[in-house]
């Protein structure tokens, strides 16, 4: 298990290294000059130079990527372009936000994502199952964004049930917290909920058609044992991938959400970094959500050796 | 049937059994009026093609006829002379697996692929036996040994893919007899087996039913199988029993033309004939009219009689019955055992 | 359950077959109409629209429905129905760019990689593997950092992030057909490898890509809007369905009416889209002829 492990986080370091590297010449290749950015209005072309050289512009591009590697290593990240505050402090700032978000969204996935699959395929073919199936293939529709407005204009603004925009850290208390990542939570989750909902529906059906499934049942055993224990355990696998699949996409939701709701997160440090140009920060939040986004990987394939013991050997 | 001087019930009885089964809005007989009995430690056999409703049959005493869409339109299933029919599912599970256990006929896809050997077996003990989690998986290693998997303590921390068929089907058949059932149902054990394979696994079966009057309920489509195992023979067609009877009598003097047909095509070494096989197939539930069901494939079929009225199954001698309209006047070829 | 070749009564050409088609999958096709709808709405927007969509009429800000003024008015007095159609111009093309850059980079991949197998089908695989592991619209917003705003910029990148989706989908569909004896045996007899590619992959590849053209075209209209929302699309005034949900979101509390219009005809789009795709999925799947997805 351990070495099934290790051999996926060797196929994981090199994406990573990858990814970081093509964003970088990607970066390189942009129009415009940084150095011209930071110097400031009516610079002199000895205060580009030197700035240019303080941030290491003048070296080939493979040294600049090799240190930048090295010191993201360490943990250093650069400074922001915009204000010089460290990228992994920009980024640790608007973390807890971000990473609350994700977590309430991911769990409402999975509790309602499950049990309305659940649902539809214990009632295959019947209303029900039909009913959640319509209903998911239409939420996959839907923009995240507008039904983060349309839950803000319904239960905000008309209901004052919930408040429109803002967070409060969970020091601030449970509900505070919890009350202010509800709708953007729920919006963020439709896409991955109906997804997920789909699919555990379908490898519901498939599994619940084995014969190991008859077998258990002719064993004498309960319903729930049958279906929570000797089902669910293989339906998991297609389920996960999808999750995990969908972290990613996740995790870029936030973005458009955070924007909506005005959430101090990652996804909004983005988009002011994109209006300010702010490669350093830019490259430090790819290499950041890229880093994530492959260690949810990493989890999931090693939760294939769980789920599905052949692909351990 | 109804000996009054018989003091205890045989351990199965099945009395007229219909199921159907839900094809959109209407429902399919797919087993008609089907009776047998089962006393402990004998070993009936159900026999047909596949669609002729064996397994169905089997299902039904096992009272899972409603999980797969099918309900018990008609008859009755006494265990111990306690009848099943209607029996709330509380129940039912309680005799599953501790009274009436099942092996399938493809044992990699009957054990769950994301258990160990052990925890498959333990699972039974825990649940019928009130064992505790360190009992239970006692238990599970001694069910291994007795089935004769080597190495038990080892192979129980294996999983089923790591297992090869045959080892496979004697740890389901551990599994299934982990709660001591009185009454195990076989669907096909062998048949996804290799020869060598499967001559082991059923002398394991009849060891077994020595050691602890199991009975069983063997089902398979395959009449040199049965050969093996067999007291009774149930022969099934379309949802029917066509002809009944104790193994040597029917192999050697088979009534139905059906069976004829079947004893025709187990290739009997040494013989040099060639083997014959029956035309055509089942037709599909559903499609009988009032005629005989196998007239269209019967090489003894007449044209009026035969195509006009459903035979009705009739008694013939001891514990022999047929359902053939020329049952009487036909002199068919068995073999000899 | 198994569907024997369609019980089509002997029809006249291709009329018929169409409308056996249509009887057999009515979703997708009342989707299709749909879109076509839509699309005639984009191509004949001057015709259409009752007002210049940029006309401002401070006068007349807020206006609800009328018969001047269908759909009523915006935050600045524009006709809101004009701005719709002409925005539909804007949200398609948007849509149109993105899926033709991940076409144009993602079916030769994926031709290459299914038809030369080897080093460089692993090679490719790992390359779009590795796209697909950055979170798309972080992805998208460097690269419009780095290309600058601009809603063709923007769809670019968007085009990228489409790509690996459909070098999957060609990769596996490649790799279907060349098991196919007609193939073996037209490189056995010598056919250059970009002959047998042109004239016998390609043509069979194309429904799996149609299918994955038509979901990736909802998606595309989808993203159009979360970028245009963000301000990183169109440039104000420019109409598209994204930047009046963007401009609308600031003024719910006054016209809920503006969140709502832009937002159903996205979402009715995006998932007419999808049930086209579907649709023509199972009717490949139907006709034997395999779109490989899944």
């Amino acid at each position: 298990m351990t070495r099934y492990a290790l051999r996926r986080l060797a196929v994981a370091l090199p994406i990573l290294v990858a990814v970081t590297f093509c964003v970088f010449v990607l970066v390189d290749l942009a129009p415009g000059d940084p150095a011209a950015a930071i110097a400031g209005e009516h610079p002199t072309a000895e205060r580009i130079a030197e700035i240019r050289a303080s941030l290491g512009l003048d070296e080939p591009l493979l040294q600049r990527y090799g240190s930048w590697l090295l010191d993201a290593l360490q943990a250093n990240l650069g400074s922001s372009l915009a204000n010089g505050q460290a990228v992994t402090d920009a980024i640790g700032d608007r973390l807890p936000a971000t990473l609350s978000l994700v977590v309430v969204a991911m769990l409402i996935t999975l509790v309602v994502g499950l049990a309305a699959g659940l649902v539809a395929a214990l009632q295959h073919g019947r209303a029900a199952d039909r009913a959640i199936t319509a209903m998911a293939s239409a939420a996959i529709a839907l923009p995240p964004f507008w039904v983060a407005l349309v839950l803000v204009m319904l239960f905000s603004v008309q209901a004052r049930w919930l408040p429109a925009i803002g967070y409060q850290p969970l020091s601030a208390g449970l509900w505070p917290w919890l009350s202010h990542l509800i709708l953007p939570a729920a919006a963020l989750s439709l896409l991955p909920m109906a997804e997920v909902a789909l699919q555990f529906r379908q490898a519901m059906v498939t599994v619940l058609r084995q014969d190991y499934i008859t077998n258990a049942e002719a064993r004498g055993l309960t319903r729930p044992r049958v279906l929570g224990k000797h089902a669910a355990k293989n339906a998991a696998v297609p389920v996960t991938t999808v999750f995990a699949y969908r972290f990613a996409q996740v995790l870029g939701g936030t973005v458009a959400i955070e924007s909506v709701f005005d959430l101090p997160g990652i996804g909004r440090l983005a988009v002011t970094s994109v209006l300010n140009r702010d490669i350093p920060v830019l490259l430090g939040l790819v290499a950041f959500t890229t880093l994530i986004v492959l260690v949810i990987n990493l989890l999931v394939d090693i939760s294939y050796g769980y789920f599905n013991p052949k692909v351990r050997t | 049937m109804s000996d009054a001087t018989q003091p205890a019930p045989p351990l199965l009885e099945v009395e007229g059994l219909t199921v159907e089964y839900r094809t959109g809005r209407a429902w399919t007989r797919v087993v008609e009026d089907v009776s047998f009995t089962l006393d402990r430690g004998e070993t009936l056999a159900l026999v047909g093609e596949s669609g002729s409703g064996k397994t169905v049959s089997a299902t039904a005493v096992l009272g899972l006829v409603g999980r797969k869409g099918g309900r018990i339109a008609a008859g009755s299933i006494r265990f111990r002379g306690r009848e099943l029919v209607g029996l709330p599912e509380r129940e039912l599970r309680r005799l599953r697996g501790r009274e009436v256990a099942m092996i399938f006929q493809n044992p990699m896809r009957s054990l769950n692929p994301a258990y160990t050997a052990g925890e498959q077996v333990a699972e039974v003990a825990r649940v019928h036996l009130g064992m505790g989690r360190r009992d239970a998986w006692r238990k599970a290693v001694e069910m291994l040994d007795a089935v004769g998997i080597p190495d038990p303590e080892r192979r129980s921390r294996d999983y089923p893919h790591q297992f090869s068929g045959g080892m496979a089907q004697r740890l389901a058949i551990a599994a299934a007899l982990c709660g001591s059932p009185s009454l195990l149902i076989a669907d096909e054990p062998t048949t996804a087996l290799d020869v060598t394979v499967q001559a082991r696994v059923l002398e394991l079966l009849r060891d077994i039913q020595q050691q602890t009057e199991l009975a069983v309920l063997f089902i398979s489509h395959d009449l040199g199988v049965v050969a093996e195992v067999a007291d009774r023979v149930a022969v099934m067609y379309a949802g029917e029993v066509v002809e009944h009877g104790a193994i040597e009598e029917l192999f050697l003097v088979p009534r139905h033309p059906y069976t004829e047909g079947l004893l025709g095509s187990i290739p009997v070494l040494g013989s040099g004939e060639p083997l014959r096989s029956i035309q055509g197939t089942i037709p599909p539930a559903g499609s009988h009219g009032a005629e005989c069901r196998f007239a269209p494939r019967c090489a003894h079929a007449q044209p009026v009689a035969c195509a006009v009225g459903h035979p009705g199954l009739s008694v013939v001698g001891a514990g022999r019955d047929v359902r053939c309209h020329r049952a009487t006047d036909l002199h068919l070829e068995g073999i000899a055992r | 359950m198994s569907q024997t070749s369609a019980p089509s009564r002997p029809r006249s050409g291709r009329l018929g077959r169409a409308s056996a088609v249509a009887r057999r999958e009515p979703l997708a096709t009342f989707a299709l109409l749909y879109l076509i709808l839509i699309v005639l709405g984009a191509v004949l927007a001057p015709l259409l629209a009752t007002h210049d969509p940029d006309a401002q009429q401070l006068m007349q800000r807020f206006q609800p429905w009328s018969g001047e003024h269908w759909f009523g008015t915006d935050d600045y007095g524009r006709d809101v129905f004009s701005r719709l159609v002409y925005g539909s111009r804007v949200t398609l093309q948007a849509a149109l760019v993105a899926v033709g850059v991940s076409v144009l980079i993602g079916v030769p991949a994926g031709l290459l990689a299914g038809f030369r197998r080897g080093f460089l089908d692993a090679a490719l695989s790992r390359v779009f593997d590795g796209l697909m592991s950055i979170p798309g619209l972080i992805l998208a917003l460097t690269i419009v950092a780095v290309l600058g705003p601009g809603l063709t910029k923007a769809m670019t990148a968007v085009g990228l992030i489409f790509a690996p989706q459909f070098f999957r989908v060609t990769r596996a569909a490649t790799h279907e057909v060349m098991g196919e004896t007609y193939i073996e045996s037209s490189i056995a007899i010598g056919c250059a490898p970009a002959r047998v590619v042109l004239r016998h992959v390609l043509p069979n590849v194309v429904p799996a890509i149609l299918v994955q053209v038509s979901v990736a075209l909802g998606v595309a209209v989808s993203a159009e809007a979360s970028l245009s929302f963000l301000g990183l699309g169109v440039e104000a005034p420019t109409a598209s369905w994204g930047s009046m949900l963007s401009t609308a979101a600031q003024t719910m509390t006054l016209a809920p009416n503006l969140v709502w219009l832009p937002g159903l005809l996205i979402f009715t789009v995006v998932l007419s889209f999808t049930l086209l795709g579907e649709g023509i999925r199972r009717s490949l799947a139907a006709t034997g002829r395999k779109a490989v997805d899944e």
